[in-house]
């Protein structure tokens, strides 16, 4: 050991080769050991869990590498031909097939030093031996091998025009080996090209991806166009032995340096070809996909949304036919990582990329079988095709807008719903990203590409009921544009993750609590330009509390998606989910009420503006001074540049008629939200009753929770909505003085459990209500989705009666004891009529209620399974 | 009737198991290899001796162990040498007497304000719990677990957190029994690819939140929005909570006690006391957002963690 003496180096004399003095310190080592005594540590007070967590423990097999069997480089086997370049056609078929599931893993939050990287043909060393044989002169891949040639070259890896087309062999002994490298190249372009949409969008969590190339070699260099060439090459060249192999089979096959098994002919080789030909059209239309996406701009309209539905399509259609082709060998032949098995265990090995992975932790990967692989990336097309319907609200835009003459496709509503309805899917990072990436262009203020924000936030608000008066009032705007950047911080929260999104309400939560602040001042500033009493209903504070009720429903019920609260505290949870939604649906209907006024007045006044006219008009015929202009010129577009420019003329509701027309852009859309708002505030008031009542059937929870225990969880619990300022942060107080009320008022009889199936019933008349509207939409998915709130109120109702049922037994075989003292617990008795059974007594103690939730019906909905317990 | 027979059997060789165990403060790196080795054997996270000695030498009085007394039973009875050994263990050098028992359970945990939100407050955090398999359905997970909430408690922590695997039922009932709750999930949390819960035990509210009824009203009491003010809005909280840790908690299925599901005994109580944490004791408590053992150097420079 040396040290380097600290005084030279202050006096500037130089580093270790220029008058540093190397001392050795060892016995100082030993004299400082030998005074610490067992397990006594020197640390520094910066040695923190991190380190602690990231330190290495030499001569530990589990983070000491040195100790584990060295691995054999990638130039090492091609050398001693362990990796054949030139594969059979049944080798490159069965490689090819397990390539796509380790790059699935990848798709599944791997990283590609633990998913496509641990097969060794991606490798510098092996795609270079491939472009030799096949005499693929142009790509400018590494040479090297082992680590570092697994390191792309800085600068993009060299010359990077296109491949020289003529110098590829068409020897069809070497066409399985093209195969492979052009699948090879075809998948380093598609990762690179989902791996930018990801990057692009940047909403990627470590539980979603692990987008980082480790400065692995992703074919950059490479053209698409000459990835294209090269797959199609390779496909010209399989599709020529498809047809001599159907000539020829049987006859034994070419065999090159006594590395080649033997080729039959045969069922198993058309099968290969067949399986190869497709492999390699689907990873053509994933190159021309990537394209579509690369270059997509919603603001082209139809053209864009065609483009992509085509090239989703085109890929969908040839995964459907690797499917086919591969389902015989496909779950026979998966190979595992660990190279143990299969015809193909050279191509992969577990260990060759841990050298680049160090000490970073060890993950256990998961590669999934070939059909599962299969399944992963048809949902991954399937979520991509889901984001078309929110750029279809152009492409409807242009149809209707010929037809019907009208902009009814596009609102922040429709649209609001369609995301809901997205981020319930819980779709793939990819598509996430994909429209997280054109929802809202921050610097251009504009949704999709196209719809300025902010004026399609004051139809929203228009739409909704707020007077034009009020929304473009000077007053207003201010509010408007912070609103503005807040709503659209809300929509791109839906393309997160439901983790994540549920944490990211607690800030928007901050921010929606100041502009509830800032609605208070813009109403009394309106209020006070306007001379308007200190009654008038404030507008801006009312809508702006929809919003923020709209986000308290979101977090409550990912609360329950993500399976947060527990069994003991679902009472409480679903009271106030009730209350919120009972507040929601209030302001709901007062804004409609405000609606419906404005637009009568709206009619008055247009009846008779135009009725002027025709009188006017009659004068001018008589007089022979007619314009001869038709009715309603201008159209909805001039309209709306009325309405959201404002004037700021308006004086009260009545001059906001003037204005222009209330815009009301979807009447569906309002009535759907209002209607599955209702059903959910219908279950979440069965569910509390219903757990009110089994807690006063079997007279204590299983669990007993302190008061002051169950205070201190309930205020954390709602602590996220504590910056908001309407409405109020409720306390357990609260919802304790509901309790005591309910039992002043007689719940005793068991009214709570009468209460809630009276709930659950209600909610399939509504449910059916829904259904009708859906129909009437085509709405498919909302369809099913309202089925499945049905399902969960009769789930419910189904509990709580065989509950009753179990409960009343228990209660008939110990009624004599009523009124006596409990030797178990020493709790006095009650005496109570059972739970909804008209004159019967029970007695609650000699049997009582445990209930789990369950989500089954529907993932934010509990259904209570109930147990009856001696 | 023989079901009856049968769980008065179970109970009676609980409560006998119950007697031979023994519950410890941790008091020596001696002990480390024991607790590593029944650590290594319960949890799915590999852990280095750094990542052990990390919250072993930072917060020995927040590391508790149960032993099961392989023949003390029989020697206490006899009234022999032992049972003085016995009574004066606490001043004797323990390894005396290792050979007779068995370590069977371990908690590991620590206290500072890293996992505290608005950072006011010391955050117990428990890092690490093992049961032997063959001693659990004993109430050993139950009694460490008190055991250490109890001193995070007295050492004035607002609350304890800690995440746990979502599939490990037994560890999460014997957490929500205790009064945990579950407060975030954390996808994929652990590297076999499993998800956490991240679980809270509140102890006390805080005080920013304790809602002064500041002229707001409720909507239970008003149905509608009213007047009033809040100073919350500038409060910042980050939505990304980083992964540093990534601690596991090794209890089965079926950890939790047998008995009657009220597991609260005294200790519970103390818990709700709503034991408030003054400036002055986090002051004394923490130095540079850790927690200072009492005879730990607080100095600067590169210091030793003395042995207990």
């Amino acid at each position: 050991m040396a040290s380097v003496n600290e005084d030279e180096v202050d006096e500037g004399t130089g580093g270790s080769g220029s008058g540093a003095a190397w001392t050795d310190i060892t016995s100082d080592c030993r004299l400082a050991a030998a005074s610490l005594d067992t397990g006594e540590m020197i640390c520094s007070p910066a040695f923190s869990l991190f380190e602690a967590m990231s330190a290495l423990e030499l001569m530990d097999p589990k983070m000491d590498e040195s100790l584990l069997e060295p691995v054999e480089s990638v130039q090492s086997r091609l050398a001693r031909g362990a990796l054949p370049v030139q594969v059979s056609v049944a080798q490159a078929a069965r490689v090819v097939e397990n390539m796509l599931a380790f790059e699935v893993a990848w798709y599944q939050g791997a990283s590609l030093l633990d998913s496509l990287f641990l097969c060794l043909y991606p490798h510098g060393a092996s795609i270079h031996a491939l472009c030799s044989l096949c005499g693929v002169t142009r790509t400018s891949e590494p040479h090297e091998s082992g680590a570092e040639g697994m390191r792309r070259k800085s600068g993009g890896g060299g010359a990077a025009g296109p491949i020289v087309r003529d110098a590829i062999t068409s020897d069809p002994a070497c066409t399985p080996a093209l195969t492979l490298l052009a699948v090879v190249f075809g998948t380093l372009k598609t990762v690179a090209g989902f791996r930018k949409v990801i990057l692009d969008a940047d909403i990627y969590e470590e539980e979603d991806a692990q987008p980082n190339s480790l400065g692995l070699y992703l074919a950059e260099n490479l053209e698409t166009d000459d990835a294209i060439f090269l797959l199609k090459e390779a496909r010209e060249g399989l599709r020529l032995q498809e047809g001599g192999s159907s000539q020829n089979k049987g006859v034994a096959g070419h065999e090159e340096g006594g590395e080649m098994e033997e080729r039959k002919g045969g069922p198993g080789e058309d099968r290969d070809l067949a399986s190869l030909v497709a492999q390699l059209t689907f990873r053509i239309a994933l190159l021309n996909l990537i394209d579509v996406l690369h270059s997509f701009h919603p603001s082209q309209g139809a053209k864009a949304g065609h483009a992509m539905r085509d090239a989703l399509q085109e890929a969908i259609d040839a995964l459907g036919t690797i499917k086919e082709g591969g389902k015989e060998t496909v779950e026979e032949e998966k190979v595992e990582a660990s190279g143990e098995s299969g015809s193909v265990a050279f191509a992969f090995d577990r260990g060759i990329t841990r050298a680049l992975k160090g000490n970073a932790p060890r993950r256990v990967i998961h590669i999934p079988s070939l059909s599962q692989a299969f399944l992963v990336y048809r949902t991954l097309l399937d979520d991509l095709g889901k984001t078309l319907a929110a750029f279809a609200f152009d492409v409807n835009f242009e149809v209707e807008k010929e037809a019907t003459g009208t902009e009814r496709a596009f609102s922040l509503q429709r649209l609001r719903m369609f995301l809901d309805a997205f981020a319930a899917a819980s779709p793939g990072i990819i598509a996430r990203s994909f429209l997280h990436q054109h929802l809202v262009k921050e610097d251009e203020d504009l949704l999709l590409g196209r719809f300025p924000f902010s004026l399609a936030l004051a139809e929203h608000m228009q739409g909704v009921g707020l007077p034009v008066s009020v929304v473009c009032s000077p007053q207003s705007q201010a509010f408007l544009l912070t609103a503005a950047k807040t709503l659209a911080e809300a929509l791109r929260n839906l393309c997160h993750n439901k983790a994540r999104q549920r944490t990211r309400l607690e800030v928007l939560f901050q921010d929606l609590g100041v502009l509830e602040e800032q609605a208070e001042i813009s109403d009394a500033d309106f209020r006070a330009a306007h001379q308007l009493s200190e009654n008038t209903t404030p507008f801006l504070l009312q809508w702006i509390m929809e919003e923020a009720l709209r986000h308290m429903q979101s977090y409550i019920q990912l609360g329950f998606e993500l399976d947060l609260y527990a069994a003991t505290e679902a009472e409480e949870i679903l009271w106030y989910l009730d209350c919120l939604l009972s507040v929601r649906l209030q302001i709901l209907t007062s804004l409609e009420n405000q609606r419906i006024e404005l637009e009568k007045l709206r009619r008055q006044t247009t009846a008779a503006a135009s009725s002027d006219k025709e009188k006017q008009g009659k004068k001018e015929s008589k007089s022979g001074t007619g314009t001869g202009k038709g009715r309603g010129g201008g159209g909805k577009k001039k309209q709306k540049n009325k309405g959201a420019k404002g004037t700021g003329e308006n004086k009260g509701e009545e001059v906001a008629v003037e204005g222009g027309p209330t815009i009301r852009p979807d009447d569906d859309a309002l009535a759907e939200t209002q209607i599955a708002l209702s059903i959910h505030r219908l279950l979440a008031r069965g569910g509390h009753l219903a757990l009110t009542g089994l807690g006063r059937a079997r007279g204590s929870w299983p669990i007993e929770i302190p008061r002051a225990r169950a205070a201190i969880r309930f205020h954390h619990r709602f602590k996220a909505f504590a910056p908001l300022r309407y409405p109020a942060l409720m306390t357990y107080d609260d919802f304790q003085a509901v309790h005591d009320q309910r039992r002043e008022e007689g719940d005793e009889e068991g009214a709570s459990l009468t209460n809630a199936k009276e709930c659950f019933k209600a909610v399939k008349t509504l449910v059916e209500h829904g259904v009708r509207i859906k129909s009437h939409l085509q709405d498919e998915e909302g369809k099913v989705n309202l089925k499945n709130l049905a399902r969960a109120a009769i789930s419910n109702s189904v509990a709580l009666v065989q509950a009753e049922a179990s409960l009343r037994e228990g209660g008939e075989k110990g009624g004599n004891r009523i009124g006596k003292e409990d030797s178990r617990n020493g709790l006095k008795k009650e005496e109570i009529r059972g739970a909804g059974v008209e004159g019967k007594e029970i007695e609650r103690p000699r049997k009582h209620a445990e209930v789990t939730l369950s989500f089954v019906a529907h993932p934010q909905v509990p259904v209570l399974v109930v147990k009856v317990m001696e | 009737m023989l079901e009856s027979i049968q769980h008065n059997r179970e109970q009676k060789n609980e409560s006998s198991l119950e007697a031979r165990i023994k519950y410890v403060g941790y008091s020596s790196e001696k002990q480390l290899g024991a607790i590593m080795a029944l650590v290594d054997r319960d949890l799915s996270e590999p852990y280095s001796i750094f990542t052990y000695r990390y919250f072993l030498c930072g917060w020995p009085d927040l590391c508790f162990l149960a032993y099961i007394d392989d023949d003390a039973s029989s020697k206490a009875v006899a009234g022999d040498q032992y049972s003085l050994k016995k009574a004066s263990a606490e001043s004797m050098d323990r390894d005396e007497y290792n050979e007779h028992r068995t370590l069977v359970g371990v908690i590991v945990g620590k206290a500072d304000n890293e996992g505290s939100q608005d950072s006011k407050g010391l955050c117990g955090y428990i890092a690490m719990l093992a049961v032997e398999t063959s001693y659990r359905r004993a109430g050993i997970g139950r009694k460490l677990v008190s055991r250490a909430v109890a001193r995070m408690v007295e050492i004035g922590c607002q609350e304890v957190a800690l995440e746990a695997e979502v599939t490990n039922i037994g560890a999460l009932h014997l957490y929500e029994r205790q009064g945990f709750a579950r407060e975030e999930r954390l996808l994929k949390y652990y590297l076999n690819g499993v998800d956490a819960f991240r679980l809270k035990l509140w102890l006390k509210m805080e005080d920013d939140f304790i809602m002064p009824h500041d002229g707001r009203q409720s909507m239970h009491e008003s149905g509608q929005c009213c007047g009033g003010k809040n100073d919350q809005h500038n409060e910042q909280r980050h939505p990304h909570g980083d992964k540093k840790a990534v601690l596991a908690h090794g209890i089965e299925a079926n950890d939790s006690p047998t008995g009657p599901p009220n597991c609260s005994g005294g200790r519970e109580e103390d818990i709700d006391g709503n034991i408030m944490v003054t400036r002055q004791n986090l002051t004394s408590l923490s130095l540079e957002g850790r927690h200072v053992h009492p005879q730990r150097s607080d100095a600067v420079e590169p210091s030793r963690w003395q042995e207990r």
